[in-house]
């Protein structure tokens, strides 16, 4: 068994998805604009979809159990990929709805549900 | 991959919602031009909510097998949740008509996203691939968003929404990345594959971080403490029968889904229980406490549903024991069905209540409960009746639920921990007999507390919810039968 | 004997509250008030033919109404016990609720929210019914739930001002700690047993330890609902209900739960000495305290309330001493007299327009003599004045602390003395609150009754109509008539009246305490002690509050004693003497007792600690839950981060 930290050709990979994961997370919690915040979203889910890329390509264990394989991984990300665009879709239909109401797509200023 | 057509029928339940749906989306193409009036609508698909109940329950005596090559199962445990979510699609829709009804806002997509959302819940519950988990929660997901900004009136429903898109999407994302952990450790995304690595101990880092990622995903959906600060704010924002629907079924399926990744993917030596714990007395501690502040009643039954939550989480940490406890899985089924019930009946009535609020894009207060004895016993008897079921006061269903699971939560050797649920049940008490107190002993402040109209089908749901709250209090026979048939998958 | 009715006992009332309850807004008062009173007086016409029915070789009912619940192990019937104890109990609640029934017809009449009334008083008796009758400790618990809820609805029905709010308040968060405990005991016992059935409760061995613990568990339970030290303090204030209410809830039946909760249980608390004692001590202290507060009192439902505090305690001495026989006992008469008494508050009250200051009274005896005349037999009852039933079952209490084997071989810590005088204390403690409590209730009588009319202006005392005066009477007769469960054994034995006698009817109820039973002592010495006490008392309240105030027109006592009267009569120093060496500082020390406890810690930690609570939650909550949604992105982020952290960190070896 190939420890997760140690070399690997997949390593370099999972680096760069795991930075762009923490920079999606960052950007959702840190951006004040709404379609910002939208688009660090997406950045995460390609982030995973870069993992599961690397994992597909470069196997940490010998065999895969499923059928088909490794390819599996490449097939979880056109799921990934299609249910982003639906994500994507509603996200902005929303969007729209609370800038139609407010007339502002500062994420600051959607504050009247609290306590 | 050899796929089997009979494998559809395993799923039954699933199609018939999602076919519903398309019915439903179609019948607005085509028939607006011909029957503008749409109020059929409500009662198709109730109809198809119906149905789906029939084939989940029809389905409960099958032999448990996998579907799709191991993507899928059929057992006793998805179709007991799934005959929940599909009683509580049928109670809410029930519901919806006299709240859309009475604010003129009958529309086509309203039945088909509760439609779409029911679908994606049993999907579910029945899921044992994480791709098939992330799909369903996808379209479960998608629908409840856009089930929560449905009405267009007024900040606060498309407010709502869009923290719950945000939130959901972030906890998706997370949920996500942790199946992509548990396919790199393991090569492939079957749980079942999944509690293979885990049992040849060859289990890394990265399997752990799976676990991790992918709990985190499920409390957030849940609505566990720290990954609870969505539900109020949502709560509140949402139309009352959307609510409703997400506290049922929402929570049926991802406590189902929750069980179903730390139970059959990461093993039953129960390295998870401890942090299962944790999270249940938090959430417990947090929800009954946040609780008790509130003056809007959908928000202190936001909270309350976190502190429900905390109880549930006690069934799950009980099952996680060495060898895995079909009472626990069976204490978590019912308690399900019973705050179901409960929660949806609840909502209904804060429906009729908020429909005159609704249209000023105000939040509910007390205050305008005061007095509702007067004018409506029977719906102030109901709510009270709603109010001691999830205060968890004998004799009904909630009473019945918590008993059930701290019984388990004691014999898995967890009882600080159930004592801890009974002495923070004990103390919620303290805000849902305020709700009590105001129905009944505060005069009425303003002269119309409750429009009239179109209560009836809003009254039979609620009369439904008050019966099964009473029958699952005091014949609790059947439906624990029921659920405990359904756990058997889990073991002894 | 199996039986298939029993479960329509509760069932009645119960449909008559979902009848009043739901319907009751639209119905004619008089159908509402039928269907009220109707459903409670057949549920006793049901019990009464029972009771006398009971089989005398098994003397016991019983009903599985359904299976209510079993999973895994946990079986739980939904069954009815109706023996002698629950069935005598039984016929208490439904006939002594029928009075109060009737009496609320006349004292509601005028209220606008009568038929809520009327539906919680049936729920009310539905669910102390359960509560009595159920089989298990969890049937058990669902009356214990009930009562307590339709306490909180009563408590707080004219729910128009803050002090009435902060009084449901109080009983409610007090309650509360109560619940906790018996819920645990509960988990403890199903624990230990498996089971939670009174029947197999009642065999089961159990270790000293386990059987402590939930004894004590659910001793807490029996604190909170019984107004116990040191959870008292909800009673006095649950006085702001309807006066039936108190009658019916606050004295006669529901504060009662939890002496019959430990009588019913009588096998785990014989197996766990240590705790009978303790209930003992906690019931002979909270005598002594409540009756010392009762004499500093001015309210008349006050003074009545920290009496029933008080005759509570008096029933845990006797269940505590290992007499389970006797605490009933007192259970039952004191359900007499003291609904009896509260009636005759609430028809004093219902007579002075409102008026509850026992200052502002005075010679009421001639305005309402049916009223005076019930209350004094009562105040004799309770005074535990020879010959009326307060006396027998109050001093069956003393005597048998006195001569209890139950602490014998109990000591303090391995290798302590022995607590062998434990018995003694509690019977002096217990004799001293009994001189006492006829002191403050032969004032609370002469200061409402007798003298001159003390009165504000305006209001024209008069007697209340028949619908209320007749409850009066027939709580007055049964409480004297009630002498006859009290008697000694010796005395009656051979006779028809060897069956009433309460300690050979519930002979095989209880177990014995391990020390066994006393045996073989003369209740004769008690008795003249007993009596002493009871007439010292009344003689002390005379002196203080019948010549100085009652100068004129007080013939009856004149008479009796004409001497004493002649010499304190005209003698101001002698009122002005007793009040400085008696009444000032008894008065003191009592409102300091209130103050320091009722006040301080009670009101200042619990009641308004909670509101401090919630206003610090609602802050806290306010910084947390601001709304911005970022925020709650950030909390998810760290709790994700931190599960991570804590998922590791157990993985790693």
């Amino acid at each position: 068994m190939v420890d997760f930290f140690h070399a690997h050709q997949a390593q370099h990979y999972l680096v760069l998805a795991a930075l762009l994961f923490a920079l999606g997370a960052a950007g959702v919690v840190l951006r004040r604009n709404a379609i910002i915040v939208l688009m660090s979203i997406e950045l995460m889910l390609n982030a995973v979809n870069l993992t599961f890329l690397a994992f597909a390509r470069f196997p940490l264990v010998a065999n895969s159990p499923m059928q088909g394989g490794f390819s599996q991984g490449h097939a979880a990300v056109f799921f990934v990929i299609a249910t982003a665009a639906a994500e994507a879709a509603v996200g902005l239909a929303i969007i729209i709805a609370v800038f139609r109401s407010r007339t502002s797509v500062n994420v600051d200023e959607f504050d009247s549900l609290k306590l | 991959m050899n796929f089997n057509p009979g494998d559809l029928y395993g799923v039954l339940p699933a199609l018939l919602l999602a076919a519903g749906a398309l019915v439903l989306l179609t019948s607005e193409v085509f028939l607006r031009p011909v029957e503008p009036d749409r109020r059929y609508q409500a009662w198709v698909a109730a109809a198809f909510a119906f149905a789906g109940l029939w084939a989940s329950l029809a389905q409960l005596g099958d032999p448990a097998q996998p579907l799709f090559a191991g993507a899928a199962v059929s057992d006793g445990f998805a179709h007991i949740v799934a005959a929940v979510v599909c009683a509580a699609l049928f109670l809410s829709c029930i519901v919806a008509f006299s709240y859309l009804e009475s604010l003129r806002a009958t529309r086509g997509e309203f039945y088909a996203l509760a439609l779409f959302s029911a679908s994606g819940m049993c999907l579910l519950a029945q899921a044992t691939d994480l791709v098939v988990i992330f799909i369903s929660l996808e379209v479960m997901s998608l629908a409840v968003y856009a089930l929560c900004a449905y009405l267009r009136r007024g900040k606060r429903p498309a407010e709502a929404a869009f923290k719950y898109f945000i939130l959901g999407s972030f906890a998706s994302a997370i949920f996500l990345y942790g199946a992509a952990f548990a396919f790199g450790a393991s090569g492939s995304t079957r749980l079942a594959d999944l509690a293979a690595t885990v049992r040849s101990g060859s289990a890394t880092t990265l399997v752990y971080a799976s676990a991790a990622l992918l709990a985190a995903g499920f409390a957030f959906k849940v609505a566990a403490v720290p990954f609870h600060m969505w539900v109020p704010d949502v709560y509140d924002g949402a139309p009352a029968p959307v609510t409703g629907f997400m506290a049922a079924g929402v929570k049926a399926a991802a406590f189902a889904t929750l069980v179903r990744i730390l139970v059959s993917g990461y093993g039953e030596g129960g390295r998870w229980r401890g942090l299962i714990v944790a999270l249940a007395y938090l959430t417990m501690l947090v929800g009954n406490l946040l609780a008790v502040p509130q003056r809007s009643v959908k928000r202190m039954l936001a909270y309350s549903s976190i502190a429900h939550a905390g109880y549930l989480l006690v069934a799950v940490a009980a099952m996680g024991t060495s060898a895995p406890r079909a009472d626990a899985a069976g204490a978590l089924l019912f308690y399900l069905a019973s705050y179901g019930a409960t929660v949806i009946g609840a909502f209904a009535v804060v429906a009729i209540i908020e429909r005159k609020l609704a249209l000023s894009g105000l939040g509910d207060d007390l205050s305008s409960w005061a007095g509702l004895s007067e004018k409506h016993p029977a719906l102030a008897a109901a709510m009270s009746l709603f109010m001691i079921s999830l205060a968890g006061v004998p004799p009904t269903a909630g009473f019945m639920a918590k008993l059930t699971v701290f019984r388990s939560a004691i014999e898995a050797d967890l009882v600080p921990l159930a004592i801890f649920g009974v002495i923070t049940s004990v103390a919620g008490l303290y805000y849902y007999l305020r709700v009590v107190v105001y129905v009944y002993m505060v005069p009425e402040a303003k002269a119309d507390a409750v429009q009239g109209g179109r209560l009836l089908s809003a009254g039979l749901a609620i009369a439904g919810c008050a019966l099964i709250v009473l029958w699952m209090g005091v014949l609790p026979g059947s439906f624990a039968a029921l659920a405990q048939s359904g756990a058997a998958v889990f073991g002894r | 004997m199996e039986v298939s009715w029993l479960h329509l006992i509760p069932l009645l009332p119960l449909a008559g509250a979902a009848v009043c309850g739901l319907l009751g807004k639209w119905l004619p008062k008089a159908w509402l008030y039928a269907i009220a009173l109707v459903t409670v007086l057949l549920s006793f016409c049901i019990g009464l033919t029972g009771f006398l029915r009971l089989p005398e070789e098994v003397p016991i009912f019983h009903e599985v109404a359904f299976n209510w619940f079993s999973a895994g192990s946990l079986h739980v019937d939904m069954g009815f016990l109706f023996d002698r104890l629950s069935g005598a109990l039984t016929l208490v609640v439904t006939g002594v609720g029928f009075l109060i029934h009737v009496y609320s017809v006349g004292y509601m009449d005028e209220d606008p929210g009568y038929w809520r009334y009327f539906a919680y008083l049936n729920l009310f008796i539905a669910a102390m019914l359960t509560l009595v009758l159920g089989d298990n400790l969890v049937a058990m618990f669902v009356g214990w739930e009930g009562v307590g809820l339709c306490s909180y609805l009563l408590i707080g029905f004219w729910y128009t001002d803050e002090e009435k709010a902060y009084a449901g308040r109080k009983a409610f968060v007090v309650n509360r700690i109560g619940d906790v405990g018996f819920l645990i005991g509960i988990f403890v016992l199903f624990n230990a047993t498996g089971s939670v059935s009174f029947a197999q409760l009642g065999v089961a061995p159990l270790t000293l330890a386990t059987a402590s613990i939930a004894a004590l568990c659910l001793f807490i339970g029996a604190i909170g609902k019984s107004a116990q030290l040191p959870l008292y303090v909800w009673l006095p204030d649950a006085m702001a209900g309807p006066t039936p209410v108190s009658a019916l809830i606050h004295a006669a039946t529901m504060v009662t739960a939890g002496v019959y909760m430990v009588a019913r249980m009588s096998h785990l608390y014989t197996s766990a000495p240590g705790v009978l004692a303790l209930v003992a001590l906690v019931g002979a202290l909270t005598a002594l305290w409540a009756a010392l507060i009762g004499t500093a009192q001015n309210d008349i439902k006050r003074v009545l309330a920290y009496s029933t505090v008080s005759q509570l305690g008096f029933m845990f001495i006797g269940v505590g001493v290992g007499a389970f026989f006797a605490g009933t006992m007192h259970l039952v008469t004191h359900a007499f007299f003291k609904a009896c008494l509260f009636l005759g508050s609430g028809a004093v009250i219902h007579g002075l327009a409102g008026e509850q200051d026992l200052r502002r009274m005075g010679g009421l005896r001639k305005y309402m003599p049916q009223t005076a005349w019930t209350f004094a037999v009562a105040t004799v009852a309770i005074s535990g004045i020879f010959p009326i039933s307060g006396f027998f079952s109050k001093d069956e209490i003393l005597a048998q602390a006195l001569h209890t084997k139950a602490y014998d071989f109990l000591t303090l810590g391995p290798g302590g003395p022995h607590l062998t005088s434990l018995g003694t204390i509690l019977y002096l403690v217990g004799s001293f609150t009994a001189l006492i409590t006829s002191f403050y209730m032969w004032r609370c009588y002469f200061l409402a009754f007798e003298g001159e009319y003390r009165g504000p202006e305006g209001v024209h005392p008069h007697e209340s109509p028949g619908i209320m005066t007749s409850p009066l009477w027939i709580l007055a007769a049964l409480s004297v008539l009630s002498l006859v469960i009290g008697l000694p054994e010796p005395w009656v034995r051979g006779s028809f009246l060897e069956h009433l006698n309460w300690e050979h009817f519930t002979g095989r109820l209880f177990s014995p305490p391990r020390g066994g039973p006393p045996a073989g002592f003369s209740p004769w010495p008690g008795y003249l002690v007993a009596l002493a006490i009871g007439w010292a008392g009344f003689g002390l309240a005379w002196l203080l509050y019948a010549p100085a105030r009652a100068a004129s027109g007080d013939d009856r006592f004149a008479a009796l004693f004409p001497r004493l009267r002649n010499a304190f009569a005209n003698k101001f120093w002698v009122d002005e003497f007793y009040d400085w060496l008696v009444v000032r500082p008894l008065w003191s020390f009592a409102r300091g007792l209130w103050r320091i406890f009722d006040a301080t810690i009670i009101d200042g930690l619990f009641i308004n600690g909670s509101a401090q609570l919630v206003a610090w939650v609602a802050a806290l909550a306010r910084r947390f839950q601001n709304g911005d949604v970022q925020r709650y992105a950030a909390v998810t982020a760290l709790g994700v981060l931190a599960l991570v952290y804590a998922f590791l960190l157990r993985s790693s070896p």
